[in-house]
Formats: C-alpha cells, structure tokens, sequence
C-alpha cells in the first residue's frame, strides 16, 4: 500500500492523521493486508456467502409511531432548545 | 458461590455489608472505570426484601461487575475510548434490566470498543493480570476477567466478539461463556460487530456462570436477532473431537496443560477423536475482513454532533475528522481504515464477500464435525498470558490471539473457556465449543471437568 492510498481511506473515514500517523498506518496496512490476503488460495466456487448463525430470515415489526422517555437530545455537545444544533452541511 | 451467598445473606451478613466489602477493596488492577459508591442503596433495598421474608431469585443481591460497553441508566459509559469520556447512558441494556435485584458495583475496564486481546487499547491504562502484574489480562473484558479472579466481584458480564470473554477468563484462570449468537439480547451493548458481538458471563465457577446465563438469556423485541430456546441436554456420554489442524502450532506449554486435560477426561470414561476441519485456520484473516467492515459503519457515529466529545469545530467537515482524530484511540482508527478499504468501491468482492464465502465453509466444517462428536475441545489460547507491552507495537502477532477462538464467533455456537492448569503461575485455560443452542453441554461437561 502506498501513502496516498492510505490519505484517500482516511479522507473516506473522515479521520483527521498526522503525516507521522499517516506513515506507520501505510506500513501496518501492508502487513495487515498480506496477512489477510491468504483467504485468495481458498477454492470459494459456488459457495453461498454466510447470512445467518441460527438461520433467521428478516424480522419485521409494524412501524408504529411510539412515545419515547430517553432523553438523547440532552446528550449532544450543542443543542437549541429540544434540538440538537450541528453545522451547515450545504455550502450557499 | 452465588447459591452460597444467597444462602448466607441476612443470616451472616447484609447485603449491604457484602456490597460495602467489595465496593472498599483496593482497585491494584485498574480494572474498573467506574465504581458505583451509589449501589449500596439498591443494597439496602434488597436487606429490606429478604427482612420481609422473600426469596432471593436469580441473581438478588450478588454483586456483579459490567463491561463498560453495556449501558446501565445514570452511569458513565466508556466503553474504553476517550470520545465517550462524557457519555452518561440514557437507558438500560437489556441484560441490565434482566439482572434486577442485582448489585452492580462497576463498570469495568476494557480495550476501547473492545478492539484487543490484552486490555491495552483501553484510553483508561491497562489492566493488569491479578496472577503476575507485568502481565496483561487478555482482553478485551480485561477488566471483567481480572475483577472476578481477584475477587473484587463475584461475577462479571463482558462481550465475546472473537474471544473477548474466553481469552480473558483463560489468562486470569476464571470460566467464561461466549453464548450462542441471538442467546442474548444485545439491547444496550454499544455495537462493534454487530454479526458476531454477544453478551456472556465471567464467574469463578460453571455453575455461576450457568445461573448469570439462566438470568440474562431470552428474547427481546429490541433485538431482532434474539432468540428464545429450552435449554436441554441428556447427554451423559460424550464423544468429543479435537481439531488437530487447528492446534497444532500453539505453544508447548499450553499444549502440555491441554494433553493432561484430555487424559483426565478419559480417566472419566470420555472418549476423544480427532476431526477434520480444514477451514478454521482461516477464521482470522476472515475476521479481520467482516469486523473491520462492520466496525467501519458502527463506529461512523462517534461523530462529534449528536453525543460524545466534539472537537467543536466551525465548519461540519473538520468537526468530523479532528473529532475522529483526536478522541478515537489507534486500534479503533487502525480497524476503521481496513473496514473502509474493504467495503470501498471496487475491494467488496475481492474481501466482504469473499470472506463471507469462506465463513460459509467455516460454518459447514462445525456442520460436519457435529455430526460425529457432540462437542469440540480446544485449548482457548494458543500461547500464555503475554507481558505488558509485549505484541503492542505488531497488531498481526495481537490478531493471532484469537486463532481457536474466533471459529465459534463466525459459526455463532456457544464456547466455554475453563481454568486447566498453570505454567510458572501463569493459567492455562481449555475451551468446549457446542452445537447452537446447546449451552446446557457446555455447562454439563464444565462440571466434569471442574471435578477431574
């Protein structure tokens, strides 16, 4: 993996990283990556891929509008009122 | 022990006075976060119950530790990572209001969103292995497994993802139990990976751990992937197999506990036999694809807007990445990197779904063995308790704790690991892996083994 792979990933998770930070990661990828790589010499040829421990299929329940008495509001760092406050996410 | 102390409260002591007696032992371990002073009032009010003559049920007035990845209402929850450092749960877990009449004493110390197998990614410092302090206590319940074994509790909840209650429970010589996937509700656990993560117990003994169990298992609505099931078994003979392939690079002196192990069960007329099950040493690199991927999406919430540490800063964009920067620890950020590169545009082939594929075959390897042997016997850990310090700085080495304990995670069969010995003070702990469902097993042989 090269560095300015790793500055795209980062860029994706949204993680702010020094250019020392940056340089480690790259390496430790690296090794990451060739380790987990060895999943490439098993035969998957029409094999299902894995959904469910204990078989179960989609659980559904009636979308029902319910009183809630957990207060998540209070929780944010910045609120307004009964609402949580955050930045503008659209430029003008 | 939980039978005993039920038995003994209010004839030799309060359960305030046994609440008191654990809430004043010295922390040497650092494996709480959070210790609840406030709990000896639920103390007083379970004295006030048994002076009225009720019957102690389930698991009233024990005193029990909680991973502090599981929410228990008005109290600071962590879950071992500096962004949740103001983060006070709104609600109870599910296995929280289960455990009623319970006394939770603490919230105990764990790798940050349970990322590690040695208690050392935790943003609080590490905990330290009660047998010898220069050791870790495996993780990442580090701290649940350390407080039972020093006896600062009686009993502890961790979560087991790959191995998080078995490996520390090996490392500090205490039982734990990875439940089947859906045995309980995972209501109020903060999600790492949500196909995998299960809630389990961590006492000094099977039959502890089987009452914790009994009191927090069942369906709940909350989560859909719950399940209720009889626990039965008639089982008295066992035939159990040993995946030779799996084990046959783990250190010599677990390997020696591990052989001992197997004579003693076949003085007791149990019959052993080695199975094929060619897929389970691909149970990591597997691993390290699904959880990272799903890591990725559950941790995109520590954000910095709607709970937890923000960075506060002017514009939407950097209040995100110096947020995530600055309060997220390195193996948190480390398993946020490889999830988003997986499940990147153009990679989900060649990994998420390849290694769902080979999870598949994993699935069908316990499929086949099962139907020969009704159990499977493992050593939990392929090497001793390491020191502090140790694999910190290679996270391959890390990963490799988990080798004989993941497989169970992926398959989502229930596992038990139980204290087998020692090596220089050091314990050695085996696991039994069982059918789905079939915990009832686990606890039967586990008691066989506890009498060899």
């Amino acid at each position: 993996m090269k560095i300015d792979k790793i500055k795209q990933i980062a860029n994706l998770a949204r993680i702010k990283f020094s250019n020392d930070e940056l340089k480690v990661l790259t390496k430790e990828l690296s090794s990451i990556f060739d380790y987990i790589d060895q999943l490439k010499e098993i035969d998957i040829k029409d094999i299902e891929p894995f959904v469910h421990a204990v078989g179960l299929k989609n659980i559904t329940r009636k979308d029902e509008v319910k009183s809630c008495d957990i207060d998540l509001v209070n929780l944010a760092p910045e609120k307004k009122n009964k609402l949580i406050k955050t930045k503008p996410i659209f430029n003008d | 022990m939980i039978k005993k102390i039920q038995f003994e409260l209010g004839k030799e002591y309060s359960c305030k006075e046994l609440t008191k007696k654990y809430l004043d032992k010295k922390d040497n371990l650092n494996a709480f976060i959070t210790r609840r002073e406030d709990c000896l009032k639920q103390a007083e009010e379970i004295d006030k119950k048994i002076k009225k003559g009720e019957k102690l049920k389930g698991l009233m007035g024990i005193p029990i530790a909680i991973k502090d990845n599981i929410l228990v209402k008005g109290t600071k929850c962590t879950a071992g990572s500096k962004i949740l450092d103001n983060y006070i749960a709104p609600y109870n877990a599910h296995v929280i209001e289960k455990l009623k009449g319970a006394v939770i004493i603490g919230k105990t110390n764990m790798d940050e969103f349970a990322h590690g197998s040695s208690g050392e990614h935790s943003a609080y410092g590490n905990t330290k292995n009660p047998h010898n302090l220069e050791y870790v206590p495996g993780g990442s319940s580090s701290g649940s497994a350390a407080s039972v074994a020093a006896d600062l509790t009686v009993c502890a909840l961790g979560s087991d993802t790959a191995g998080s209650v078995r490996q520390p429970s090996s490392f500090c010589g205490v039982v734990g139990l990875k439940p089947t996937y859906g045995a309980v509700s995972r209501y109020g656990l903060m999600s790492m990976v949500c196909s995998l993560d299960q809630i389990g117990p961590i006492a000094k003994n099977v039959e502890d751990v089987e009452i914790v169990f009994n009191t927090i298992k069942g369906k709940d609505e909350r989560d859909s992937t719950s399940l209720d099931y009889k626990l039965e078994d008639n089982k008295k003979e066992f035939v159990i197999g040993i995946p030779e392939d799996l084990i046959k690079d783990i250190d010599k002196e677990i390997k020696n506990v591990f052989d001992y192990s197997i004579k003693k069960l076949e003085d007791k007329g149990i019959r052993f036999k080695n199975i094929k099950m060619d897929n389970l040493k691909y149970g990591i690199p597997c691993y390290y694809i699904i959880t990272p991927a799903e890591i990725s999406a559950n941790l995109a919430r520590y954000d910095g807007v709607r709970f937890g540490m923000s960075a506060k800063r002017d514009d939407i964009l950097s209040n995100y990445f110096e947020t995530r920067g600055q309060y997220l620890g390195q193996e948190a950020k480390r398993r946020i990197m490889i999830g988003t590169h997986v499940l990147s545009s153009g990679y989900y082939d060649a990994y998420y779904l390849r290694a769902q594929k080979v999870r598949a075959k994993i699935v069908q390897d316990f499929k086949n063995a099962f139907k020969e042997v009704d159990l499977i016997f493992t050593p939990t850990s392929p090497f001793l308790p390491f020191k502090i310090g140790e694999k910190i700085k290679d996270p391959v080495s890390m990963y490799l704790a988990d080798l004989l304990t993941v497989p169970a995670n992926l398959a989502g069969i229930p596992a038990i690991s139980l204290p087998a010995g020692e090596h220089k003070g050091l314990p050695v702990g085996v696991q039994f892996m069982a059918p789905v469902m079939k915990e009832q097993r686990l606890f039967n042989i586990g008691k066989i083994f506890e009498q060899c």
